[in-house]
């Protein structure tokens, strides 16, 4: 900074103010004074201040006691509505712990299903898994017979599949989407008959055509004979057949046929067997055969599930037939199975066959009594009368 | 001695070395013995393994033929048996997935039915609903 004192010329002195710039201030304050003193004097020409005393008041009810009053009423409507409230929310709150509960057990039932559901379909995808990798070592190995290129041995055989992923743990709050959709009607229980299994009647029906089955290992057939020293039986289990019949009363369609093993026969004396399969020859004739043609009801309760009459038919022993009428009585068992049997009174020699005799003396009677016993199985309907 | 005489007393002789040996009428019907089982309640234990039906007595028998049941550990079971139908007999299986379940009146197999009584013995099961009864022997499955 250079120092005016040291360097440069001296400022010119100010010219000296006039004498009326020093007295204007004055004499303007003086001018405002005798303006105000103009405007007062103006003033309390044109204005009138009058002073009264205050009025007395108003004739009526007590205004204080009119609020008062109001104060009251309001006070107790807003009791009311306070009590009002109070009830009301208690209500809204019961009402939505009760629909909490209810959706909570909702939720849980839902949940529940769902994890069944899970469990099916994991047990379906590993059976369709099985299946699958069942199939496809079928097809390697027959593409290994047939010498083509063998499957690629990098794919993870399903077999081996990892087993799917356990299900989820529940989550606590099971997400509102799920919650909120309409839920299905639960698939009502289907009936699928006694222990599962669909039964359609089934046993014998005495009003309707029906086909039965011998049952052999609960049938037997045999005679009664009597000779000079005892009487005895002779009795198999070797027998087979079939029936074809209603049991409402005569029958002209019935057909039948048993038959048992000659072979089968034993009188409990060994070498009385021995000379009875001679007499029958039953290498020759192997079979005894009856062969219904028809019954003839003397009585039959198709409800009592019993009948009874004659078996129309005919007897094949040793090579010789003969027409017979077999008195039958049938009922049926506590297994629906029907019990069949009957007797009938028969000469060896309409059949050809000479009758035992030892010197004379033990002689075999020509009559046997031949009986069956028969448990048959009902198969069903049969066809219509023909 | 003369010959009649000989052959007289040898008849005699020999009336009493054979029985009598004829088969009463009321026995000509085949008996099945039934074979003395002590059957229990059966516990959840008793049931799992294959099972075919060697009796079946009631409504059901003339329409069941045989049955098959497996019972599995976890609850689930199959079946299969032969029924007489309008066309003869045949094969049903069930088709649907079976659950069993247990339950203070006995086995429910989840077919609508209900549950029905089950006894078990050693090898054996019993299905008893209100007309029927089945009696099962285990078979092992090779």
């Amino acid at each position: 900074m250079s120092d005016p004192a040291q360097g440069g010329s001296a400022p010119a002195a100010a010219p000296a103010p006039s004498r009326l710039v020093r007295w204007a201030p004055t004499l303007a304050g003086l001018a405002l004074v005798g303006v105000g003193f103009g405007a007062l004097g103006v003033a309390q020409s044109q204005v009138e201040i009058t002073v009264r005393p205050p009025e007395a008041p108003a004739e009526g009810p007590d205004p204080l006691a009119l609020l008062r009053d109001d104060v009251a009423t309001l006070q107790a409507d807003l009791s009311a509505l306070s009590k009002g409230l109070g009830t009301n929310l208690e209500q809204l709150a019961r009402g939505l712990d009760r629909a909490s509960a209810e959706r909570d057990d909702e939720q849980a039932r839902q949940l529940t299903k769902l994890q069944q559901r899970l469990r099916t379909l994991e047990r379906a995808e590993n059976a369709r898994a099985q299946r699958l990798a069942q199939q496809l070592a079928a097809l390697r190995a027959e593409l290994a017979q047939r010498g083509a290129a063998p499957v690629a041995s990098e794919e993870t055989p399903l077999a081996q599949a990892p087993a799917p992923e356990p299900s989820p743990e529940p989550a606590s709050e099971p997400e509102l989407e799920a919650a909120s959709e309409p839920e299905p009607e639960p698939a009502p229980k289907q009936k699928r008959g006694l222990f599962s299994f669909k039964l359609a009647g089934g046993g014998p029906d005495f009003a309707q055509r029906q086909r039965y089955q011998v049952i052999a290992s609960l049938s037997r057939v045999g005679f009664d004979a009597k000779s000079t020293l005892h009487d005895f039986s002779g009795v198999t289990s070797k027998v087979r057949g079939w029936l074809t019949t209603r049991l409402t009363g005569d029958d002209a369609h019935a057909r039948g046929h048993v038959e048992a093993e000659v072979a089968g026969l034993k009188t409990g004396v060994e070498g009385r067997d021995e000379e009875m399969l001679k007499r029958l020859d039953a290498k020759t004739h192997p079979k005894i055969v009856f062969e219904l043609s028809r019954l003839e009801a003397k009585q039959s309760d198709a409800k009592a599930r019993t009948y009874s009459g004659l078996a129309h038919g005919a007897f094949q022993i040793h090579g010789k037939r003969k027409e017979v009428r077999v008195p039958v009585q049938i009922e049926v068992d506590r297994s629906r199975r029907l019990v069949a049997k009957g007797e009938v009174g028969l000469k060896l020699t309409d059949f050809g066959i000479e009758p035992p005799s030892v010197a004379g003396a033990i002689n075999m009677e020509n009559e046997i009594k031949v009986w069956l016993s028969l448990r048959l199985r009902s198969l069903g309907q049969a066809e219509a009368d023909q | 001695m003369r010959l009649p005489h000989l052959l007289l007393l040898a008849t005699l002789a020999c009336s009493g070395c054979y029985a009598s040996n004829v088969v009463e009428k009321g026995a000509r019907e085949v008996k099945v013995a039934e074979a003395k089982v002590d059957w229990q309640p059966a516990q959840a234990g008793d049931v799992p393994g294959f099972y075919a039906s060697t009796q079946i007595e009631g409504e059901a028998a003339g329409a069941l033929l045989k049955a098959y049941y497996y019972f599995g550990a976890e609850g689930e079971y199959s079946g299969a048996a032969m029924v007489v139908s309008p066309e003869g007999p045949r094969f049903v299986v069930i088709e649907e997935e079976g659950r069993y379940a247990f339950s203070a009146e006995g086995i429910d197999l989840n077919d609508g039915s209900g549950p029905v009584a089950l006894d078990a013995a050693p090898g054996r099961l019993r299905l008893r609903s209100a007309d029927t009864t089945i009696v099962f022997e285990r078979v092992e499955l090779q």
